[in-house]
C-alpha cells in the first residue's frame, strides 16, 4: 500500500471509529481508564505511603498503574474487541474492499495507544492535583514516550490472543491471563513486596512482558543503570517481534481455515 | 461513472479485457469436499448474471473466488482481466455478502463514511441512503437494525465505490416484498448504466426478473447456462394434468416422466417429453379426461435440471 493523503484519511477515520466504539461501551471505558485511577487514588490516599525502591510511593504507582492500564487496554479493549468483531464478521465484511487488513489493525493499535495515553494523563493529573506528585517536564515526556512504546508489544499480545480465541470465550480467557500476570509482574504489587512474599515469583517475573514494560516505565521515575534499561528495552523489542510474528501466523491460519 | 472514465492502468485493463469475470478450469475443494469441479465460466461486461443452485451447489464458493476471498485449488480466476486480490480491482467492485457483520456500536452513516473512504470516487451519502432506502436510519446503530435493514445497509456499502462490477450474494434474503421490488429496481437501474452485476439467489423469480443470463450450478458443476427462456427450453419441462385410472407407478414408468403427484383421480405429471408422455397416456387409458399440457416457469426448469444433475451423479 502506497501511503498517500487518502489512505492517511482512511487510517484517521478508522482510529476515530475505534475510539467511538470504545466510548460507546461505558463499561469498558470505566474498566480501562477509570479503574487504574481508582486503584491509584486508593493507594495514594494513604497519608503514609512509603517510598518504594527509593522512589516516593505516589510517583512509583503512577508508572506501574500506567502499565497496568496499558495491559488492560491491550487485552480487554483491543484483544476482546478484535475477537468480538471477528465473531461478528466485521473482518470478513472488509475483505472485498480495497482496505488493507494491516491498516485496520494498525488503526486499532494506534487507538489502543491513544486510550492508554488518556489513562496515563489521568493518572498524572490525579497525582499532580490530588496528591501533589511533582514530575519534571522531562519525566512527563519520557513517561508518555515509554508507555507508548510499551503499548506496542502489549497490543500485539492482545491482537494475537484476539485472533486465537472465540468471541464468547475471549473475556474469560483474557481475565484468566491478565489477573495473575499483572499480579506477579510488579505492576500491581511492587517487586520489592513480591520479593518479601515469594522470591520464586521474582525469579520467574522476567518471563512476562508486563514485567519488562513495568521496569522500562519505572526507569523514568527511578534511577536505573543504562544497561538495565537497555535490557528491558531489548526484551520489549523481542516480545514485539515474537508477537508480531505470532499475530501474522495466527491471522494467516485463520484466513486459511476460513478462505482456503 | 463508466469504466472508461477511470484513470490509470485499470482503464486499459477494463477496455482490453473481454470479460468481467473469467473462470478457467476452476476447482475448489474444502478438505475432501468438492465445492467446484473444473468449472469454465465467463461473465461478460454490462449484463446481469444470476448463479442459481441448490444449497451446497457452489454458488457462494464461486462468488468468494471471484472476489478473491477464496483461493482456488486448481485453475485460474480473473476479475477484470487480473488477479481478483489486486487492490486496483477491488476499487472497481462492490460486494454484498450473504452475511454482513459490523460493530454494533457504529451508526449507519459512520459505516458508509468508512466504506466511502476506501474508494477514489465514492457516491454521495444522500444518494446511497436513497438507493438503499435507508432514509431515517442514518444515525441508527448497526446493532439495533433488523435483518432486512442490515441487508439494505449491505447494499449501500456495496454501492459506496460506484462500482463497475457489483456482486450480490443472496441479496434479497430478509427483505419484505416492497423492499425487494425497490431493490430490484435499483439493480436494474445500475445495470442499465452499462455496469455488470453478478448475483446468486434462491429466489428463482428474482433471477427470472433481473438476469440477462442464468448459470445453474449443481454439485459444483455448471449444468446449464443461458437466458431464462433458454433454461426453460433446455429443461423441456411441461406439466401434463389429467384424470386417469392409471396408478402413479404406471405413470412413472411412462417416457419422459420424472415426477407425478396425485390428488384423487387427478394427476399432475412433470415430463421432459410431454408429447411422448401424452401419446402413451392416451394409448394406455382410453378413459383419460381433462387433459391439459402447460409450460412450467423457471422454477420447474431449475428443479428439473438440478434433479437430473443429482440423478446423473448418483
Amino acid at each position: 500500500m502506497t501511503p498517500n493523503p487518502r489512505w492517511l484519511h482512511v487510517c484517521c477515520l478508522h482510529i476515530w471509529l475505534e475510539l467511538l466504539k470504545l466510548a460507546r461501551m461505558p463499561v469498558y471505558v470505566v474498566l480501562l481508564t477509570l479503574l487504574p485511577a481508582v486503584f491509584y487514588s486508593l493507594s495514594a490516599a494513604n497519608p503514609r505511603v512509603p517510598d518504594i525502591e527509593g522512589v516516593p510511593g505516589r510517583t512509583y504507582l503512577i508508572a506501574t498503574m500506567a502499565v497496568f492500564s496499558a495491559t488492560a487496554i491491550a487485552l480487554f479493549g483491543f484483544g476482546i474487541g478484535y475477537a468480538t468483531e471477528r465473531g461478528q464478521g466485521w473482518m470478513q465484511s472488509l475483505r472485498p474492499t480495497p482496505a488493507s487488513p494491516v491498516l485496520t489493525l494498525l488503526a486499532k493499535m494506534i487507538a489502543c495507544a491513544l486510550v492508554t495515553l488518556i489513562a496515563l494523563i489521568g493518572l498524572m493529573l490525579l497525582g499532580r492535583f490530588l496528591f501533589h506528585v511533582r514530575l519534571t517536564p522531562m519525566q512527563v515526556v519520557l513517561l508518555i514516550s515509554a508507555i507508548l512504546v510499551c503499548s506496542i508489544p502489549l497490543s500485539l499480545i492482545g491482537l494475537t490472543l484476539g485472533a486465537m480465541v472465540g468471541a464468547n470465550s475471549a473475556p474469560i480467557i483474557m481475565m484468566l491471563l491478565f489477573l495473575p500476570i499483572a499480579s506477579i509482574s510488579g505492576i500491581v504489587v511492587p517487586m520489592e513486596m513480591i520479593q518479601r512474599g515469594n522470591p520464586i515469583l521474582v525469579q520467574i517475573a522476567p518471563m512476562w512482558p508486563t514485567y519488562h514494560a513495568g521496569q522500562f516505565v519505572l526507569a523514568v521515575v527511578r534511577p536505573a543503570p543504562v544497561g538495565s534499561v537497555l535490557m528491558h528495552a531489548m526484551a520489549l523489542i523481542c516480545y514485539t517481534a515474537l508477537f508480531a510474528a505470532a499475530a501474522v501466523l495466527v491471522y494467516r491460519q485463520g484466513e486459511g481455515r476460513m478462505h482456503g | 461513472m463508466p469504466a472508461a472514465n477511470r484513470t490509470g492502468q485499470a482503464v486499459l485493463t477494463a477496455v482490453n479485457a473481454v470479460n468481467a469475470v473469467t473462470f478457467c478450469r476452476v476447482t475448489k475443494t474444502y478438505g475432501k469436499t468438492l465445492a467446484l469441479s473444473n468449472v469454465d465460466l465467463s461473465i461478460a461486461y454490462g449484463c446481469i448474471t444470476a448463479i442459481l443452485g441448490q444449497n451446497g451447489a457452489g454458488k457462494t464458493t464461486a462468488i468468494g473466488l471471484m472476489l478473491g476471498m477464496l483461493k482456488c485449488t486448481d485453475g485460474t480466476v480473473k476479475l477484470l482481466g487480473q488477479d481478483p486480490t489486486r487492490a486496483v480491482n477491488r476499487q472497481r467492485i462492490g460486494a454484498m455478502l450473504q452475511h454482513i457483520g459490523a460493530p454494533a456500536t457504529l451508526r449507519v452513516c459512520e459505516l458508509i463514511a468508512l466504506w466511502s473512504s476506501y474508494y477514489p470516487t465514492p457516491l454521495p451519502l444522500g444518494r446511497l441512503i436513497e438507493m438503499a432506502d435507508l432514509a431515517g436510519l442514518e444515525r441508527a446503530y448497526f446493532g439495533k437494525l433488523s435483518g432486512g435493514q442490515r441487508r439494505r445497509v449491505a447494499f449501500a456499502l456495496a454501492m459506496c465505490g460506484n462500482p463497475d462490477v457489483l456482486f450480490l450474494d443472496e441479496p434479497s434474503v430478509g427483505l419484505d416484498v416492497e423492499a425487494r421490488r425497490s431493490f430490484w429496481q435499483q439493480v436494474r437501474a445500475f445495470a442499465q448504466s452499462g455496469r455488470t452485476v453478478v448475483l446468486t439467489t434462491h429466489h428463482l423469480e428474482e433471477a427470472d426478473a433481473l438476469a440477462d443470463r442464468i448459470v445453474v450450478l449443481g454439485r459444483g458443476n455448471i449444468i446449464a447456462e443461458g437466458s431464462a427462456a433458454e433454461i426453460k427450453a433446455r429443461a423441456h419441462t411441461r406439466v401434463v394434468r389429467c384424470q386417469s385410472r392409471l396408478t402413479i407407478d404406471q405413470v412413472r414408468a411412462l417416457p419422459g416422466v420424472f415426477d407425478v403427484k396425485q390428488t384423487g383421480r387427478r394427476l399432475e405429471i412433470t415430463s421432459h417429453q410431454a408429447e411422448s408422455t401424452v401419446r402413451e397416456l392416451l394409448r394406455r387409458d382410453e378413459t383419460l379426461q381433462d387433459l391439459e399440457v402447460t409450460n412450467r416457469g423457471l422454477e420447474a426448469a431449475f428443479i428439473a435440471l438440478t434433479h437430473a444433475s443429482t440423478k446423473g451423479a448418483t
